[in-house]
């Protein structure tokens, strides 16, 4: 299965608005988008990510260890941000392992349960197309 | 005539590609590069450089210590700094106080070669050069560096002392604390010298760096209103009365000290409801920017028990951008500081406030950090209150949760707290 069909799950989700992959530090690595939903998505997506880079960030440095996880909820829009490192170091990549963001925006709250519920076994089954 | 541009960064590859994206304006520059900032110091004393570009992170001396080193022999070179925590209102504001000198990472060619010769352009019309302090102390809050930074200015000395990015302490010849820093911050053609230590033990400022940058630039510009209001009046020959005079020196009082306003209330008996580490702000806090927006006690008090009762709560934090702390709560105690907590909290919030901005996505109300944290598994930051206004403070209240609570009725009452909270401000 392709890496845009594994995306595609998302698609099913209520409110979808688009869904994309990056490399840690912020490149793409692939990207769904609703059409409709007029969402530049490569924007949010890399400034999505850099929330969460951040947010890992600040969570280290709270004592709190990794953040595997962001959800950030704005007038327009619920933006989940999931972090997929098999290494042991959070913020770095190490060779073999596969580390990457995925972002997925929805429109309104209805469908967040269950696209959390997604993001943990899609970006685990993306993540394979992406091993270092 | 062609001018020299000198890239300064660790990643070979990264400089390579630079270079070879430069290739096509090779008639009006030479590009040299160093890979830290040991070599940009060795190219800076063997060519004549007109543009220094540098990255921050770098092996045997980082950008910082160049910077520094940059302030004392290197002054009239302009330089422009890359990191990835840029924020457009934050360099706009700071444009006041010198130039904007940040490029965003990761870097968009277009936008780097424009930069580069604007700023190429602005170096020969005579513009400010070199970098300025109020960018260096913002990129020393974004990379949360510990430092004792010494700055000197025509006769001037004093010491800014930062641990992890939040300046603790401030000295000049005659003052001490928020007050020093208010003065320091606007001296002009700063020399920076670094010390890798922070000496000063116990938190004396209770604002961000960017913050009192930003207090700082406000006061500028109202003392520079009324500079132009009494040289008007002289101007108009009406005189200088002591009143005006009185007036004027009124407007430079520096805000002063949150922190003196502030009561550890560690007596149960006062308050049942608290039971550990919790700080109330017991009066109108002194020194606080008039503009601010202040929560009385009381009303947090009024609303607070939902959250406060919740089950699955482990700590709870309510703080302002400009450093007021209105409310700390534990649980039980836990091997973390609260403080430190509440303020990456809110950076996080900061920075995701102007990420969902240029995102246009409107305003960001809360957000839900996940962790691996055996006591607390989910962070919930939700925004109380944001002022558009120039002075841009946000309150914000911090939710601690463990692994099994229920995030969606925790949200449910962080929300209503904030909202109950907003419409009594």
């Amino acid at each position: 299965m392709s890496v845009k069909e594994k995306l595609a799950k998302f698609k099913e989700i209520d409110g979808f608005m688009g869904v994309a992959v990056f490399t840690p530090s912020g490149e793409s690595l692939a990207q769904l988008e609703d059409p409709s939903s007029h969402l530049n998505l490569k924007e949010v997506g890399i400034l999505s990510n850099n929330v969460l880079m951040n947010a890992q960030k600040a969570a280290l440095e709270m004592g709190a260890g990794k953040g595997e996880f962001i959800h950030i909820i704005s007038d327009r829009a619920h933006v989940l941000v999931r972090c997929y490192n098999e290494g042991t170091d959070p913020l770095t990549s190490q060779p073999g392992r596969a580390h990457i963001h995925l972002v997925l925006v929805l429109k309104d709250e209805s469908g967040v349960g269950l696209a959390k519920m997604r993001i943990k076994s899609i970006v685990q089954s993306v993540a394979q197309d992406f091993r270092m | 005539m062609s001018k020299t541009l000198l890239i300064v960064d660790d990643e070979k590859s990264f400089l390579e590609s630079l270079k070879d994206g430069l290739l096509s304006y090779s008639e009006k520059l030479t590009v040299l590069t160093a890979g830290s900032g040991k070599e940009a110091l060795e190219v800076l004393s063997s060519s004549r450089v007109d543009l220094v570009v540098t990255d921050l992170k770098m092996p045997v001396m980082d950008g910082f210590q160049l910077l520094a080193h940059m302030t004392k022999y290197y002054l009239t070179i302009p330089v422009l700094v890359m990191t990835a925590f840029a924020t457009p209102e934050i360099e706009k504001k700071l444009q006041k106080l010198g130039t904007s000198q940040f490029l965003e990472k990761p870097l968009e060619f277009r936008v780097f070669v424009d930069r580069v010769f604007e700023e190429l352009a602005a170096g020969s019309k005579g513009f400010l050069h070199g970098i300025s302090l109020a960018t260096f102390l913002q990129l020393v809050e974004m990379e949360a560096k510990t430092y004792t930074l010494c700055i000197k200015s025509t006769d001037k000395v004093g010491y800014l002392h930062i641990r992890d990015g939040q300046l603790v302490d401030a000295e000049t010849e005659n003052f001490r604390g928020l007050k020093a820093a208010y003065q320091i911050v606007v001296w002009d053609e700063t020399e920076i010298e670094i010390e890798n230590i922070c000496r000063v033990k116990e938190n004396k400022i209770n604002i961000s760096l960017t913050n009192l940058l930003l207090e700082a630039c406000r006061q500028n510009d109202e003392t520079e209103r009324d500079e132009q209001i009494v040289s008007a009046s002289d101007d108009d020959q009406t005189g200088f009365s002591p009143d005006a005079a009185e007036m004027l020196e009124s407007k430079l009082e520096p805000i002063g000290e949150p922190e003196s306003s502030k009561q550890v209330d560690d007596d149960q008996s006062e308050s049942p409801e608290y039971p550990i580490e919790t700080v109330k702000q017991k009066s109108e806090p002194i020194g606080v920017p008039e503009n601010s927006k202040h929560i009385d006690s009381s009303i947090i008090d009024e609303h607070i028990k939902p959250l406060i009762e919740f089950d699955g709560l482990v700590g709870l934090n309510i703080r302002s951008s400009i450093g007021q702390k209105y409310l700390t709560y534990q649980v039980e105690k836990l091997d973390i500081e609260m403080d430190l907590v509440g303020s990456h909290a809110l950076n996080v919030m900061i920075h995701a406030k102007h990420a969902a901005k240029r995102m246009q996505l409107g305003e960001n109300h809360l957000i839900h950090i996940q962790t691996e944290h055996d006591s607390f598994g989910h962070i919930l930051i939700r925004k109380i209150f944001e002022d558009n206004s120039d002075f841009h403070e946000i309150i914000i209240l911090i939710l601690l949760l463990n692994k099994t609570a229920n995030l969606g009725l925790a949200k449910l009452r962080a929300n209503a707290f904030a909202n109950r909270i907003k419409n009594l401000l």
